[in-house]
């Protein structure tokens, strides 16, 4: 039995705020030598509240992460055979080696987005599939058009391992399981109706948890990669994963992607714990919002970099690998900034037949991707720069 | 991509060479990183020296510099793709010979383009890439000739392409017969000639065609921040510099990214010879856009005399234009074709090696310091 409280704070917050409020303003005509009222309740500057856990969504990263250190092994030369990836892409029979894991109740593979429109969990399995069977073939083959293997950078620096097309499986599998399970669980799950919406409990606080309507916000901001201490002034020497560390694009030039999602963050779970529904929607809306510029800045930032490494194979692909997958993933926010047309006719350069394929791509064909999407989400200004 | 170890076996592994490199760039490394963090405390960066006429020295870049330069790239592509045709229709050695002279044209105008081709029109069009991305992978080429099927332009395509593969097609074979008969031989191997010699003149015009618009804006955008004008082409020579003509013309020839193994093929020009002759014409163009056009009152040099640049207590904008004369004595001094030389001449080409890098500490920490200007581009893949 969890030892339940009812939740009273909510209440009594808002009442004592507003007689704070009135009290001072009362006070201000002679309240010269100052009163010693003890001080409202103001949202923090870090995302530090009571009862926060998502501990599930920092296992999911965590699996990301060892997933991927599997599968970059192909360039060391060990082929990670199927099995052992998609036991870990669901969490069956004890894949990973990190033994928290393979305890967890977490999974990656039920939380990816299924169903039409872009890549989803069938999609990523054949990606798993197609992966382990060129790693067994072609881990000791250096890539080119049309041949699967890996691609050293020109400066002999590491190497990459692409498919026949270019693609880097790495990132994109990576790249765009970050897009299906942590953006989508975010954007369409956990800050929706369902999940934080007005029929969901917000009066009984589970102790380390809160309220559901609070861990069910506490959960989409798990999955952001940024801990609960950091702070616009502090965030940069955080401990950043995943979305957390793609905030960095936007702040090199200027936009402040990263103050932008923790304060949309803040305000919503500072409206639910204190019932100011209409904030709490404003804010989901601006968490979804500021999310997608993250991945738009980023998108641009590698287009960037690939333009300038053409020559470079390894580099090239690579980059484009991860430009294609900030771009793909946008299509997990209903709410997002660009058409679902413009979206699918700039992705299509970098597809044939609704793949990714990247060896008849042209610097024109990237050009015109960066430019329109700069056109788009407004970022004409800076999109050298990113 | 077989191309990058065409020449592993070739070298002799060198360790004391490598190891003085290795020793030589760990120094310089350590003083650049002294200097940036010097930088970093005392400079507040864009408003640092509002007190210039920078669009003047914009506008002399812009009308006398970029502008002349981009219309020679164009009409000397155009003469270039001509003599192709002429050599064509007529396969002949008189016109095999105009063919190779106009190609060492347009490549000599293209080095004087080349410092300001990371930004628009020339990024739009990858002027660089589709024009000189070196080295050719000649079995692509062979491969797009015998089958005839290719897209020049696409990014897999860049390296059968531009002027180098043009140079392959015109010098590589045994003989000047054996290219004319290999060209007679085979309507493909035609086609692809001219069909290399048209792109080149299309994108260099396009260039030098939207330049005209361009460079109103390129005037205007007279601060100092990285997106302004002077933060473009202060990035855009340095990223030349640092990238294609310290390493790709020299140092990675020179083994700098093969474990000091010397890679002669990766030279820009390996067989017409004509490398030592691009690379003089790349500092001269360097040296150009630093010192203004001829006569001009404004320019990188006078704004860098205004604020008083120095280095170690010297005149910056003179230390900068004797060491750029002092690299093109060098090259001139070179007695036969770079590829060779750097192989049969170790010791110069270290030193050639090292004081281009010592360029790169006059242009990219004490010129972009004194000018308030920040390098924005990286050579990151991310992770």
């Amino acid at each position: 039995m969890f030892n339940i409280e009812i939740k009273m704070k909510n209440l009594s917050q808002i009442i004592f705020g507003a007689l704070c409020g009135l009290f001072a303003m009362g006070l201000t005509s002679c309240s010269d030598d100052g009163v010693n009222l003890p001080a409202p309740y103001n949202p923090p500057e870090s995302y530090n509240f009571d009862n926060v856990s998502y501990s599930g969504q920092t296992d999911r990263l965590n699996m990301l992460s060892e997933m991927i250190s599997t599968i970059d092994e192909v360039t060391e030369g060990n082929a990670p055979d199927a099995t052992t990836l998609l036991n870990m892409y669901a969490n069956e029979n004890s894949p990973f080696s990190n033994p928290d894991l393979n305890a967890s109740t977490k999974q990656l593979k039920s939380k990816t987005y299924s169903g039409l429109g872009a890549i989803d969990a069938n999609e990523i399995e054949a990606y798993i599939n197609a992966f382990a069977q060129d790693a067994a073939m072609y881990k000791d083959s250096t890539w080119a058009p049309g041949q699967p293997g890996s691609v050293t950078k020109a400066d002999g620096s590491g190497s990459y391992f692409l498919n026949a097309d270019g693609v880097e499986y790495s990132e994109i599998i990576e790249k765009t399981l970050m897009h299906a399970v942590f953006y989508y669980q975010a954007c369409e799950v956990y800050t929706r109706e369902g999940k934080i919406g007005d029929a969901v409990d917000n009066t009984i606080v589970t102790p380390g948890k809160g309220t559901d309507m609070e861990h069910h916000w506490d959960e989409a901001f798990g999955y952001w990669g940024v801990p609960t201490d950091a702070t616009a002034s502090n965030f940069e020497s955080a401990h950043l994963k995943y979305f957390g560390k793609y905030v960095k694009k936007g702040e090199a030039v200027g936009i402040p992607t990263f103050q932008n999602l923790l304060t949309a963050f803040i305000s919503g779970r500072y409206a639910i714990s204190t019932m100011d529904y209409t904030s709490r929607d404003e804010a989901a809306q601006e968490v979804r919002q500021h999310w997608e510029m993250i991945s738009v800045t980023t998108g641009i930032h590698y287009l960037n970099c690939a333009i300038a490494n053409v020559g470079d194979d390894a580099k090239f692909y690579h980059e484009l690998s991860e430009a294609y997958t900030f771009i793909q993933g946008l299509a997990y926010n209903q709410d997002r900034i660009i058409s679902g047309s413009d979206w699918a006719a700039l992705l299509g350069l970098l597809e044939v037949n609704g793949e990714a394929s990247f060896t008849s791509v042209t610097i024109a064909d990237l050009n015109n991707i960066k430019n329109q999407l700069a056109s788009i989400y407004g970022l004409e200004a800076v999109k050298n720069q990113l | 991509m077989t191309h990058q170890h065409r020449f592993w076996g070739i070298g002799i592994l060198s360790l004391s060479r490598s190891m003085r490199r290795a020793r030589t760039n760990t120094l310089t490394s350590i003083v650049l990183l002294l200097l940036l963090a010097i930088i970093g405390c005392s400079t507040d960066g864009a408003n640092k020296h509002p007190d210039y006429d920078r669009s003047s020295v914009l506008a002399d870049q812009a009308n006398n510099i970029i502008g002349p330069n981009f219309t020679v790239l164009a009409t000397s592509c155009e003469s270039l793709d001509n003599s192709i045709n002429t050599l064509i229709a007529d396969l002949s050695l008189p016109h095999l010979e105009d063919a190779r002279n106009a190609l060492l044209n347009a490549r000599t105008a293209f080095q004087k383009c080349t410092p300001y081709s990371s930004f628009e029109p020339s990024n739009s069009y990858a002027l660089r890439n589709e024009l000189n991305t070196f080295p050719s992978d000649t079995a692509l080429i062979e491969q797009n000739i015998a089958s005839g099927e290719y897209a020049l332009g696409r990014v897999s395509t860049l390296d059968a392409q531009g002027f180098p593969a043009i140079e392959y097609l015109l010098w590589s074979a045994n003989s000047d017969d054996d290219i004319l008969n290999a060209l007679t031989n085979d309507s493909n191997r035609r086609d692809y000639l001219t069909a290399l010699s048209a792109r080149c003149q299309e994108i260099a015009s396009a260039v030098s065609n939207e330049w005209i618009a361009y460079s109103t804006m390129y005037v205007q955008q007279d601060g100092t921040d990285v997106g302004s004008s002077l933060g473009m082409v202060v990035n855009s020579l340095n990223l030349d510099f640092e990238k294609f003509i310290r390493d790709g013309k020299v140092g990675i020839p020179l083994g700098i990214r093969s474990l000091g193994n010397p890679l002669p093929g990766h030279v820009e020009a390996p067989y017409s010879g004509n490398s030592k002759a691009l690379l003089m014409a790349s500092l001269e163009g360097l040296l150009q856009l630093i010192e203004g056009s001829e006569g001009s009152s404004y320019s990188l040099r006078t704004y860098m005399n205004h604020v008083g640049a120095q280095h170690s207590g010297t005149e910056l904008s003179g230390v900068i234009r004797n060491h750029i004369n002092d690299l093109i004595n060098q090259v001139n001094a070179i007695d036969r074709p770079l590829e060779a030389w750097l192989v049969e001449e170790a010791g110069a080409a270290d030193q050639l090696y090292t004081d281009l890098q010592q360029l790169v500490v006059y242009l990219k920490v004490d010129m972009t310091s004194s000018l308030g200007i920040l390098i924005s581009y990286q050579d990151t893949d991310g992770d």
